[in-house]
């Protein structure tokens, strides 16, 4: 059976992985490639490589950077930051992304969608929408201008999936950053609107809000960017506290579904027993 | 590139460094929540984490501390074994640049804690053919320091079955604010490889010029996941817990304790890393000339957020310590069997174009000066004191030698009426 | 262990390139000439977008006509992924009715699904193996993993090696002699895909 998907989010900017803290100002945490390298190991179904600063600059997201990413993921790679036509999606493709996200263009042309989907097929093409709540309603957030465009959540989805949108990137922006979880009304509102599958994005705490999210909605995946630069196999752990309810997808050897696990996400201690027996145990690690 | 308005950083720090709207770098924000933030329920965290690792059966040791003759080890012992009536295991990697200070101060850790002790030495031709080859590849003469200091705690955990390993301050939040306090972040792979290795670990670094091989690198290779996952492994930081202060601790620590202090080459700090005659040496030359700022601006960071340094205080310590010829060079060169002639070609192959450019008379010169970045509309905090130097504790004696590298020491320092018929 | 990627102009071939080097097979090549793909002890066809357009890239220039010699002729082992298993089948109806190689008798038709479930099958599902193969040799039974695809091979029973549950069952690995064709994209599934391909060079090293 098909399974949800947990997705790693990585925001890059001036090439580095950041991480936001409050509201516009990030903090520095490392390469991209190293962090997609360890985000492979530890499990993760997908990785999201953001530019956030690319459509302010009017460029899109550096092809060497996607380059080194997709030579450290196993697993399929979307790419996105200031991509306004299809030519700049053959060339991501070709560097070794396997799907592209569109942003910001949408607002004035969906073009690259129809023109995406006959050249690539729509599963190549992945829309995002910025959501911001505003006057009792959920509309389409402007990056550049910092305000909400006015444009309902729902008629813009309606737009993308005619254009070609194989899936929708719903980023919440209220909840950027801020560990209070997903909007599950949003997302549950979006994932009905859509006829294709729909990441939600934007207010990952602990595992917890993981679990609810996928649990909860009909959402296909739960994407995270901050959370998982905490702790040695953030995801793995993550996976094994939502997996016991949701299924999902878990083939690394260390699964941690035998151990404790925190509301945090945090792994505990085991028994002064389990520890001694396993000075007796060889423990036996798997070689591809 | 850009600087930072209150402390000395810029953005071409190699850790990053990311600028607000407002001029403050982003270690410095995250550095402003250690006055904004109630430690006392951060402590009362730690205390509840450290309870879960006690063992009951008393059959093995509740926790690992990584320790050194130089750093925060004995403030970190004296507070997980005395405050928090921990039952840890000391580890300690030899990084064989040893001074008799850094001898004597891990003796005295040993024997004032009455801990034990695992140590591991590898064997120096394996060091020096690692260094040799990273000095070639990376320009460092510290790997096997860094990789030898974060890998052999989470080995030991691994073989020993203690999950729970205790550092001090993260690196990372410490200098550049990589993560705030109260996102609790600990241990990882992934930051040790590009942090602390610069993207190589041990095995990226076979072949090239000494042709390294499983048997040198071997000592240094992380743990597999699965094995990791299996014994539950981490290591905390905690720096998130307290208000870290690593001067206050140490002085604390030479009060309680007599750790003592060293005058070190190129920095007005006594207390740090008095335990190596290259890490405030040649190794910090190094450092001044791939990246373009000496271990002194840290440590002037350090101070002018904890209020204890002026901006301008800061700036004429920098520009002094900065320029300290290195004195142990010709030690390192005896050890590693370099001439002098081949060190000279090495670090002038590593100078940074985008700092360093030759002048007319073909010497290195700095781009920008350390004194251009003085800015007119600087952020200074309030409540500043003067900057005060460190203490100086006596040198105390012993039978190790003070004029070369010491592999493995004695460290127990003499009495006082030995120490005279020494002299 | 010489290695070689069949190169018509289709395909993310980086990925695949990525994970053999992982493997430590240090011979690998893209090629579409006699010559070179004769010197592999193995090769790997790929394959993305549709099958129309595929099936003519690869008859192009007679490529097929070669891989046909080589693979049937000489019995040198393949490896279809995706597009490249589909096209070892008889025909394809995508977009009309498109021949195959036919190496493996089959036919590639559209998946139907019911509300349950939507075309293109994207995403990570996980697979139940048929009968043992050396194909899947160290992989687990209930592995997941990624499909990207909205048609699907339909052949005999005896040619399957593995399926998975999208509204029905689809066939997901077939194989005939020295022929394999897999449904799924090894090179993206993460650690199972690495195994599959371990165990697909160990079956070459020993033919």
């Amino acid at each position: 059976m098909l399974k949800k998907r947990v997705i790693a989010s990585l925001f890059i900017k001036n090439g580095i992985v950041v991480q936001s803290k409050n509201f516009n100002e990030y903090l520095p945490v490392g390469k991209p490639e190293i962090a997609a390298e360890a985000f492979n190991a530890w499990g993760v179904d997908e990785v999201f490589l953001m530019d956030i600063d690319s459509t302010k600059e009017n460029r899109s997201i550096n092809l060497d950077i996607v380059q080194k990413v997709a030579a450290k993921c196993l697993v399929p790679l979307t790419v996105g930051g200031g991509v306004i036509n299809v030519d700049m999606v053959g060339k991501l493709l070709e560097v070794g992304a396997d799907k592209v996200c569109i942003n910001n263009v949408l607002g004035t042309s969906i073009k690259i969608l129809e023109d995406g989907r006959k050249k690539f097929g729509a599963q190549c093409m992945i829309a995002a929408i910025d959501s911001t709540f505003v006057s009792g309603t959920y509309s389409v957030y402007d990056y550049r201008r910092s305000k909400s465009t006015k444009v309902p959540i729902s008629s813009a989805i309606k737009k993308y999936i005619h254009a070609g949108a194989g899936e929708l990137f719903l980023n919440d922006v209220d909840r950027d950053g801020s560990y209070r979880g997903y909007d599950l009304k949003l997302v549950q509102m979006v994932a009905d609107a859509s006829s294709v599958p729909v990441i939600c994005c934007g207010g990952a705490g602990t595992p917890s809000d993981i679990l609810e999210v996928l649990k909860n909605t009909s959402v296909s995946a739960a994407a995270a960017g901050n959370i998982f630069h905490f702790n040695e196999h953030s995801i793995t752990i993550v996976k094994a506290r939502v997996g016991k309810e949701v299924p999902l997808r878990q083939d690394t050897q260390f699964t941690y579904s035998a151990m404790p696990i925190s509301s945090t996400g945090r792994v505990g201690r085991l028994s002064d027993c389990e520890l001694e027996n396993l000075l007796y145990e060889k423990i036996k690690v798997e070689k591809i | 590139m850009t600087f930072c308005k209150r402390c000395l950083y810029g953005t071409d720090h190699p850790l990053n460094l990311t600028i607000n709207s407002r001029g403050l770098c982003s270690g410095c924000l995250v550095h402003e929540e250690k006055d904004a933030l109630d430690w006392e329920p951060r402590e009362e965290i730690l205390k509840n984490l450290l309870a879960q690792y006690r063992c009951r059966n008393g059959k093995n040791y509740d926790c690992i501390i990584p320790v050194s003759g130089g750093r925060d080890s004995h403030f970190i012992v004296h507070l997980i074994k005395n405050k928090f009536k921990m039952n840890p295991l000391l580890v300690s990697y030899n990084k064989q640049y040893n001074t008799d200070v850094g001898i004597r101060n891990l003796a005295n850790l040993r024997i004032k804690f009455n801990c034990d002790i695992i140590s591991k030495t590898v064997n120096p031709v394996s060091v020096k053919s690692i260094t040799r080859e990273t000095l070639h590849r990376i320009g460092s003469l510290y790997w096997h320091c860094l990789a030898g200091e974060t890998v052999f705690p989470v080995q030991t955990a691994v073989n020993l079955k203690i999950p729970l390993i205790i550092w001090g301050a993260h690196q990372g939040i410490d200098q550049v604010g990589m993560f705030s306090h109260l996102d609790e972040v600990e241990m990882t792979r992934k930051y040790r490889k590009e942090h602390d290795l610069m993207g190589f670990e041990a095995e990226d670094l076979y072949g090239e010029l000494e042709n390294l091989n499983e048997d040198h690198l071997h000592p240094f290779y992380y743990p597999d996941d699965y094995q990791l996952q299996s014994v539950g492994v981490r290591g905390i930081y905690l720096n998130n817990y307290i208000r870290w202060d690593s001067r206050a601790q140490h002085e604390e620590m030479i009060s309680l304790y007599k750790y003592e202090t060293a005058n070190i080459t190129r920095s007005f700090d006594k207390y740090n890393d008095v335990d190596s005659y290259v890490y405030s040496d040649l190794h910090d030359i190094l450092k001044n000339i791939k990246h373009g700022y000496s271990k002194v601006v840290d440590h002037a960071c350090r101070e002018i957020r904890l209020r204890r340094m002026s901006r301008e205080e800061a700036l004429k310590l920098v520009e002094f310590y900065s320029s300290q010829p290195p004195k142990h060079v010709d030690l390192f060169l005896k050890w590693l069997g370099m001439s002098p002639s081949g060190l000279k070609y090495l670090l002038d192959e590593l100078h940074n174009p985008n700092i360093w450019e030759r002048d007319d008379n073909w010497n290195w010169q700095r781009r920008l000066e350390v004194t251009e970045h003085l800015a007119d509309n600087c952020d200074r905090l309030k409540n500043c004191v003067p900057f005060k130097p460190f203490l100086e504790t006596p040198t105390y004696q012993s039978t190790d030698s003070t004029e070369s590298y010491i592999l493995i020491g004695k460290g127990n320092r003499l009495k006082k009426s030995e120490s005279e018929e020494r002299n | 262990m010489k290695l070689a990627i069949v190169d018509y102009g289709v395909g993310n071939i980086q990925s695949i390139l990525n994970s053999f080097e992982r493997l430590g097979v240090r011979s690998i090549v893209v090629a579409n000439t006699t010559q070179k793909l004769r010197e592999a002890d193995g090769l790997i066809l790929p394959g993305v977008g549709a099958f129309g357009e595929c099936a003519e890239k690869i008859n192009k220039n007679g490529l097929s006509d070669i891989l046909t010699n080589l693979a049937v002729n000489k019995s040198k082992p393949i490896l279809g992924i995706c597009i490249g298993m589909q096209l070892m089948a008889n025909s394809s109806d995508e977009g009309g009715y498109h021949a195959g190689l036919g190496w493996i008798p089959g036919e590639v038709v559209r998946i139907e699904c019911d509300k349950d479930c939507s075309v293109p099958h994207v995403g990570w599902n996980d697979i139940q193996l048929n009968r043992l193969s050396p194909l899947f040799n160290g992989v687990d039974n209930g592995a997941h993993f990624y499909f990207d695809h909205s048609y699907h091979f339909q052949c005999e029973p005896k040619y399957v090696l593995a399926t998975c549950e999208y509204g029905k069952t689809l066939n997901v690995a077939v194989s005939n002699k020295n022929f394999f064709g897999v449904q799924f994209h090894p090179e993206k599934s993460a650690n199972p895909g690495l195994k599959m391909f371990r165990a697909y060079l160990n079956w070459i090293s020993q033919c």
